[in-house]
C-alpha cells in the first residue's frame, strides 16, 4: 500500500514573537526572527498513516509540502517520526501560494503515483481554510471525508471506514472506496515524537525537490486584498500595576460585580 | 440585474438550521454591495414540503433538488447534484455554511464548477476595486480581505459570525424543482453515532474557567481546580488542544467542534483566541482573558485582559482571596 501524507509547515503562534502588518497593507512584518513549525493538525495525519504502515507492514509512506526553502524542516520531522520519502515542491517564498494552487500542484505530481489513501490535517493552523485536501481529492477523482476522527482499514484492503466529526457531538460513519482521501481531526492519536534513528537516516536521505516553476502554475483564483487587525468587540481593559495589584483589582471588580 | 446569490440550506429532521440563516443573512450583505436576487437552494431526499413551507414563509425563490434515494448528507451526491444543477443557473455568490457539512463538500464543488472558495468568511466588506470577504488567520491575529476573481465565487460563512437571519415574506416564493439522479457508490453512509458523553454540566455553568495550552503542564491544571473553587456554580471547561492531550474530558471542550456556552462569566486562562475556540464562548456576559501574549487574539473579545504568566497570576490570586477572607 502507498499513502501520501499532505503537511505544512506554519508560523508557531505560540511563540511570542510579534509582528504587524507593513505600510502596503498585504504583508506582515516579523519583529524577531519567525518559528516555523509542523502544522498540528498534519502531525496527527503523519502519525495515522505511520499506525497503517505498523498494521500493513508492507506500506510505503511518502510526505509530500509546497514552500520555500525552509519548509524542508518539516519533511525531516515526518522522516525522523518514520515517514520514508519526501517530496518538496518549493516555491520561491515571495508569495504564499493558496489551497487551489497548492491541490493543484500536489495533485500533478501524485496523478502518477498510484496511492491508495492520501491524508492532510483537517486545516493548517495559519489560514485555517480547510480546502487543499477536499480540492485534492477532485484533481485525482477520489472521493474525499473531512475531519475524520477514526478510521479502519477494511478487509481487501479497498474499502475504509471512517467517522466524521461532525455538529452536536455526532460522527458521520461512512465507507469510501479506496484510493481515497481524509483530512485528519486533532484527537484521532497521540503523534509521535521523531526517533533518533529515524532523525539520523532523515538528514542522509535526500529529498525529492520540485521547483513549482516546473509545473504550470494555476491561474490563483483569489487574491489578498489587504491584512487588518481584528477590531476589538468588547472594552479590553488592561489592569495595569504589579501582579499583586493585577490580583488585588480583579478580586475588587468580582466583588463590586458581586461575583465574589 | 446581477446574477443571483444563492444560499444552500442545511437542514436535518425537515427543520432549517441556524447555521443556514447566518448563510442568508451574509448573502444579504453581499447585495447591499452587489445588487442580486437571494435564492434558496434546498437539497435532499423528500424536500418538497420543506421547499414549499420554506417558499411560503420567506417569499424566497426556492431551488429545490430532489436526490430520491440518499437520505442523509453524502459529499458525492451534494457534489455532483450541486454541479448538474449549477451549471445551468448562473450565480454571482453560493453561500454555504461553514459547517463540517459545507467545509466538506464545498471545495471540491468549487473544483467542478471551476470558481474560487473563500473559507471561514465573517464579513463582507465592499470597496471600490470589488468585494472583500474578511477572514481570521494566524490564530485570530490578523484578519484578511480576500477577493475573488473568478465570475462565481462559493462562500464558506464561518458559524457563529453572523445572527441568524429567518426572513418573513409577504408574497410567495416560486420553486424551481429539480431532480437528480446520483446514487453514490463511492462513499456509503452507514450510520450517524452520538459521541458518548454529555457536556450539560458546561452548558449550563453560570460560570466557566476555561483552560487553554497557555497553561503549560498537565500538572498545572490542578492550579486551575483551586482556582475554580473560589467561584461557586463555576465549571471548568478548555480548548480544543487541552482534550485532544487527554487532559480534559471531550465533554468539557467549548468551541466550533464543542460546545456553544454563554455563561455570565468566562475566565479565559491561556487562551490564543483562534476562532475555533471564540465562536463557541464569544456571547458570554463578562470575559476575562489572563495570557502571557500581550497580543493574545483572545483580548480582542475580552472586558478585562491581564497580561501575566498564567500559573503564577493564578497562584497570586488564590493568595490574595485567601488573605481577604482572613482580614474579612
Amino acid at each position: 500500500m502507498k499513502i501520501l501524507v499532505c503537511v505544512k509547515q506554519v508560523l508557531d503562534l505560540e511563540e511570542e514573537t510579534d509582528f504587524h502588518i507593513d505600510d502596503s497593507g498585504q504583508s506582515m512584518v516579523f519583529d524577531g526572527p519567525p518559528v516555523y513549525q509542523l502544522n498540528r493538525f498534519d502531525d496527527c495525519a503523519i502519525e495515522e498513516a505511520l499506525l497503517i504502515k505498523k498494521a500493513h507492514t508492507e506500506t510505503l509512506i511518502d510526505v509530500i509540502t509546497v514552500g520555500p526553502e525552509r519548509a524542508d524542516a518539516v519533511l525531516r520531522r515526518a522522516m525522523g517520526m518514520g515517514v520514508d520519502n519526501g517530496i518538496h515542491i518549493m516555491t520561491s517564498g515571495e508569495e504564499i501560494p493558496n489551497s487551489f494552487q497548492i491541490a493543484t500542484w500536489i495533485g500533478e505530481y501524485s496523478k502518477e503515483q498510484k496511492y491508495d489513501l492520501i491524508f492532510t490535517g483537517v486545516m493548517s493552523e495559519d489560514e485555517m481554510q480547510g480546502q487543499v485536501g477536499p480540492m485534492l481529492a477532485e484533481v485525482l477523482g477520489m472521493p474525499c471525508a473531512t475531519s475524520v476522527i477514526k478510521e479502519t482499514m477494511m478487509e481487501g484492503n479497498d474499502k475504509i471506514r471512517v467517522e466524521r466529526e461532525i455538529e452536536g457531538g455526532y460522527r458521520d460513519v461512512l465507507e469510501l472506496l479506496m484510493p481515497a482521501v481524509l483530512t485528519i481531526q486533532t484527537g484521532i492519536n497521540q503523534p509521535r515524537y521523531p526517533s533518533l534513528s529515524n532523525v539520523l537516516r532523515a538528514k542522509k536521505t535526500e529529498v525529492n525537490v520540485i521547483p513549482s516553476t516546473t509545473i504550470a502554475i494555476p491561474d490563483k483564483r483569489q487574491t489578498i486584498a489587504k491584512l487588518n487587525y481584528p477590531q476589538k468587540t468588547r472594552s479590553a481593559i488592561r489592569l495595569e500595576g504589579s501582579r499583586r495589584g493585577k490580583a488585588e483589582a480583579l478580586l475588587r471588580i468580582f466583588k463590586e460585580k458581586s461575583i465574589l | 440585474m446581477n446574477p443571483s446569490i444563492l444560499v444552500v440550506i442545511e437542514h436535518k429532521n425537515g427543520e432549517i438550521l441556524p447555521a443556514a440563516w447566518e448563510a442568508v443573512a451574509c448573502a444579504n450583505e453581499i447585495s447591499f454591495s452587489q445588487p442580486a436576487e437571494i435564492k434558496l437552494v434546498i437539497l435532499g431526499n423528500d424536500v418538497e414540503s420543506l421547499a414549499q413551507k420554506t417558499a411560503w414563509t420567506t417569499g424566497i425563490d426556492i431551488i429545490a433538488i430532489e436526490t430520491f434515494e440518499q437520505q442523509t448528507y453524502n459529499s458525492e451526491v451534494y457534489k455532483s447534484s450541486l454541479a448538474e444543477v449549477l451549471k445551468e443557473r448562473p450565480f454571482s455568490y453560493l453561500c454555504v455554511p461553514g459547517s463540517t457539512q459545507g467545509n466538506d463538500f464545498a471545495p471540491g464543488l468549487s473544483m467542478r464548477l471551476g470558481t474560487s472558495c473563500i473559507a471561514g468568511v465573517e464579513k463582507v466588506i465592499p470597496g471600490e476595486n470589488g468585494i472583500g470577504f474578511l477572514r481570521s488567520i494566524n490564530g485570530g491575529k490578523i484578519n484578511t480581505e480576500i477577493q475573488s476573481e473568478t465570475a462565481s465565487t462559493i462562500i464558506l460563512v464561518q458559524p457563529g459570525s453572523y445572527k441568524p437571519q429567518q426572513i418573513i415574506g409577504t408574497t410567495r416564493g416560486n420553486i424551481d424543482r429539480v431532480t437528480v439522479d446520483f446514487s453514490d457508490h463511492r462513499i456509503k453512509n452507514l450510520s450517524i453515532q452520538k459521541t458518548p458523553g454529555d457536556n450539560s454540566v458546561i452548558t449550563d455553568a453560570p460560570i466557566i474557567i476555561s483552560a487553554g495550552r497557555g497553561i503549560g503542564d498537565e500538572e498545572n491544571l490542578e492550579l486551575i481546580k483551586r482556582f475554580s473553587m473560589i467561584f461557586p456554580k463555576s465549571a471548568i471547561g478548555g480548548s480544543r488542544p487541552l482534550c485532544d492531550l487527554g487532559w480534559l474530558e471531550n465533554s468539557q471542550q467549548i468551541g466550533i467542534t464543542g460546545a456553544t456556552v454563554d455563561p455570565e462569566l468566562y475566565i479565559a486562562c491561556g487562551i490564543s483566541g483562534a476562532t475555533q475556540h471564540t465562536m463557541g464562548m464569544k456571547g458570554a456576559g463578562f470575559i476575562v482573558s489572563i495570557n502571557s501574549d500581550p497580543f493574545a487574539a483572545i483580548f480582542n473579545i475580552s472586558d478585562l485582559c491581564i497580561v501575566e504568566d498564567l500559573n503564577e497570576f493564578l497562584a497570586e490570586f488564590i493568595d490574595v482571596c485567601e488573605d481577604a477572607s482572613k482580614t474579612g
